[in-house]
């Protein structure tokens, strides 16, 4: 069964499927990577896995948010080492909940979503991460 | 019925089989009339048909049929071992070998055996040329190549599969000491073992913070105890360098004879174990130092002749431990190279200055080589002398944590020798702060430290310098290398450590060397993985993260 967690940038919404994430965690302490793009705040000690925290807003152009704020979604190990720093998670609901979809407008976005929390765009996170590694 | 677990067995242990045979089929060109060795590969192709009858992989049946038929004709026909013999069994392997892969993947079958069974079965040697000798190997063409025998080749009394009663016990006995492990379970067991380390070092910290001296000593015991874990597990780990001796010998007996050069080729050290990581990424820079020896470096016989040597020249490759590191040096004793041809070949192409070689020392000068774009091959082959190569070669040993010296006599031969560490998984590194950004660099690839006075700083050029040894060491920023701003020094001292990059010894400045730590090394995965000059990175006792340059890389 579908299930989406939905979370919040800058006013706007996204979301990403519940099994690619393995938690959401407050921000803590990140160290800084040499020769990464800005966005790039560091690596982050998940569980004795060495992440790397990026945060979303400033990959988006969407502008970055004060130190300690928001919240970091760590996505699956088996899918990346990649933890994602939003403004704020909003809920997980099921796809059922889904109002209406349509087709997404750029590489990053598989879907629209049309929710009761208003307009998602459901994250492609495969596409994220050429993305990602192509600014390297 | 799931045959799963028994395709498993049959594919690891029909590879040990091909890897006998191809060895023995090498050695044999070298010693035709070495009966434990034909035996060997009459016993091998029995035993991989009887084997994979059992599975009922018919291609493979056929093809080790076809074989064992071969080398009874070579054993009891009196037909002689010579090139055509080693050249149909080793495509016989080959095909087996590739079979084994489209089993192993579940594909469908794609390989056909086409009519190497028939041409194994209808082998007749082509007459020799009427001036050559009869006798050996050698009759059969140049471009041969012979490889030392390292296997112990028991001599046999019987044909197989019937053995000894007393051989047979023994390789009970060996089978019940001995357990097949998954190559996974031993990554765990470095990976939980790394991770004890670094818990050893957050425990030590608190030790000190808290001033307790039982727990210090507590501490202290169980890192004793950590240290012989990681021992034995680094044993554990351990897979003897033979490993991947067999594409070496067939990649130099292959070129040999393309390129119509008679040689010998010298395998010592094949039961030195090394962590199966470092064996995993030796394997192309290996090869490709061997083909730059039998294409560069090996000189064809009327050369050879000419300048009173032998006309069969020697390849080597040894392997030996030196304390916790393993050297591993590719000889050969052909035309050597000239550190004169070298420097001015690299001015020619632009790579240097006139000035700047006129700083290099000989063994400076002999590094070139490893600068992307250098080459002196007179022509390009597909043999080698693409100029692509040996910076390629360096930066994997230096991804390795290794180093690469080459000395060279002209008309005598040259020498490459790799030092390599005992693992790459828990390392010993220098650690280094540069702004924010604090680094490691694994101490094989540090020369040296140095914390310089301003007054020692000079210039050559427009480069800044000091001098190590009268060698005037050229100094490169790691801040500016980060894109940082660069570092002010208020007490006028500079600190550094020097490294080899591109084939000359560079001093990187810092902002302060933090000193060295053992660290347990871990992968960054997606996306940074695919950040360049960073190898991993580490957790070190106090919880922060420090990233694993590749420094050779960074530059």
């Amino acid at each position: 069964m579908e299930r989406l967690l939905l979370f919040t940038l800058a006013g706007r919404g996204f979301a990403l499927d519940l099994q690619e994430v393995a938690e959401v965690m407050e921000p803590q302490q990140s160290f800084p990577t040499p020769r990464t793009p800005v966005h790039f705040v560091g690596l982050i000690n998940f569980h004795g896995a060495l992440t790397a925290l990026v945060d979303f807003g400033l990959f988006l152009g969407l502008g970055a948010r004060p130190k300690g704020q928001g919240k970091v979604l760590v996505l699956d190990a088996r899918l990346a080492s990649l933890a994602l720093w939003v403004d704020g998670v909003t809920c997980v609901i099921a796809g059922e909940a889904v109002l209406a979809r349509a087709p997404g407008q750029d590489d990053l976005t598989a879907e629209l979503l049309e929710t009761e929390y208003g307009t998602v765009r459901l994250l492609r996170v495969e596409a994220l991460l050429d993305a990602l590694e192509q600014g390297l | 019925m799931d045959m799963s677990q028994y395709r498993n067995l049959f594919l690891s242990e029909a590879r040990e089989y091909l890897k006998t045979i191809n060895a023995t089929v090498v050695a044999l060109e070298e010693s035709p009339e070495d009966r434990p060795g034909i035996d060997t590969l009459f016993r091998g192709s029995h035993s991989l048909k009887g084997m994979a009858a059992s599975m009922e992989y018919a291609d493979i049946v056929e093809i080790a049929h076809a074989m064992e038929d071969l080398m009874i004709r070579v054993r009891d026909g009196g037909l002689p071992f010579g090139t055509g013999v080693a050249d149909l069994l080793l495509e016989g392997t080959d095909l087996i070998d590739k079979l084994m892969g489209e089993i192993e993947g579940e594909r469908e079958p794609r390989s056909s055996t086409g009519d190497l069974p028939q041409r194994l079965s209808g082998y007749t040697p082509a007459p020799p040329p009427a001036a050559e000798s009869l006798s050996g190997a050698g009759a059969e063409g140049v471009g041969s190549v012979s490889g030392a025998r390292s296997g112990t080749g028991a001599p046999e009394q019987e044909r197989a599969p019937a053995q000894p009663q007393g051989e047979a016990e023994r390789g009970k006995d060996a089978e019940l000491n001995t357990v097949r492990v998954r190559t996974e379970l031993l990554d765990h067991l470095i990976n939980l073992t790394g991770e004890l380390i670094t818990n050893k070092h957050r425990l030590l910290n608190i030790g000190r913070e808290l001033g307790s001296a039982p727990l210090n000593e507590a501490v202290t015991e169980t890192s004793k105890l950590l240290r012989a874990l990681h021992d034995e597990v680094m044993k554990v780990r351990l897979m003897p360098f033979d490993a991947i001796c067999d594409r070496f010998q067939r990649s130099v007996r292959a070129l040999a004879k393309k390129s119509g050069k008679d040689l010998h080729f010298e395998l010592e050290g094949r039961e030195i174990g090394l962590d199966r990581g470092i064996l995993e990424g030796l394997t192309d820079p290996l090869n490709h130092m061997l083909r730059n020896a039998v294409g560069h470096g090996m000189e064809g016989s009327a050369e050879r002749i000419a300048a009173g040597k032998p006309a069969k020249g020697t390849v080597k490759l040894s392997v030996a431990r030196d304390r916790d590191r393993v050297l591993i040096t590719v000889s050969d004793d052909g035309r050597g190279m000239d550190p004169r041809h070298m420097t001015a070949a690299a001015i020619r192409k632009g790579l240097i200055t006139p000035e700047e070689a006129e700083q290099l020392s000989p063994r400076q000068a002999l590094m070139l080589c490893c600068i992307p774009g250098f080459s002196t091959a007179q022509e390009v082959t597909d043999v080698s002398g693409r100029g692509v190569g040996m910076d390629a070669v360096n930066a994997s040993i230096q991804k390795l944590g290794g180093s690469l010296t080459i000395e060279s006599e002209p008309g005598r031969g040259t020498r490459f020798t790799l030092t390599l560490p005992m693992t790459i998984a828990i390392i010993h590194a220098l650690i280094v702060q540069c702004g924010t950004i604090r680094g490691a660099v694994p101490v094989t690839a540090v020369l040296r430290t140095v914390e310089l006075r301003r007054e020692q700083l000079a210039t050559v050029g427009k480069r800044r310098v000091f001098y190590l040894d009268d060698e005037a060491i050229p100094l490169l920023s790691l801040n500016r290398v980060f894109g940082l701003p660069l570092g002010r020094f208020p007490d006028g001292i500079v600190p550094l450590f020097v490294t080899e990059a591109k084939g000359r010894r560079v001093g990187i400045i810092v902002d302060r060397l933090l000193g060295q730590h053992e660290l347990f090394i871990k992968p960054l995965g997606r996306p940074l993985a695919k950040l360049h000059g960073v190898a991993g990175g580490a957790i070190l006792g106090d919880g922060e993260v420090v990233t694993l340059l590749d420094v050779a890389d960074l530059l």
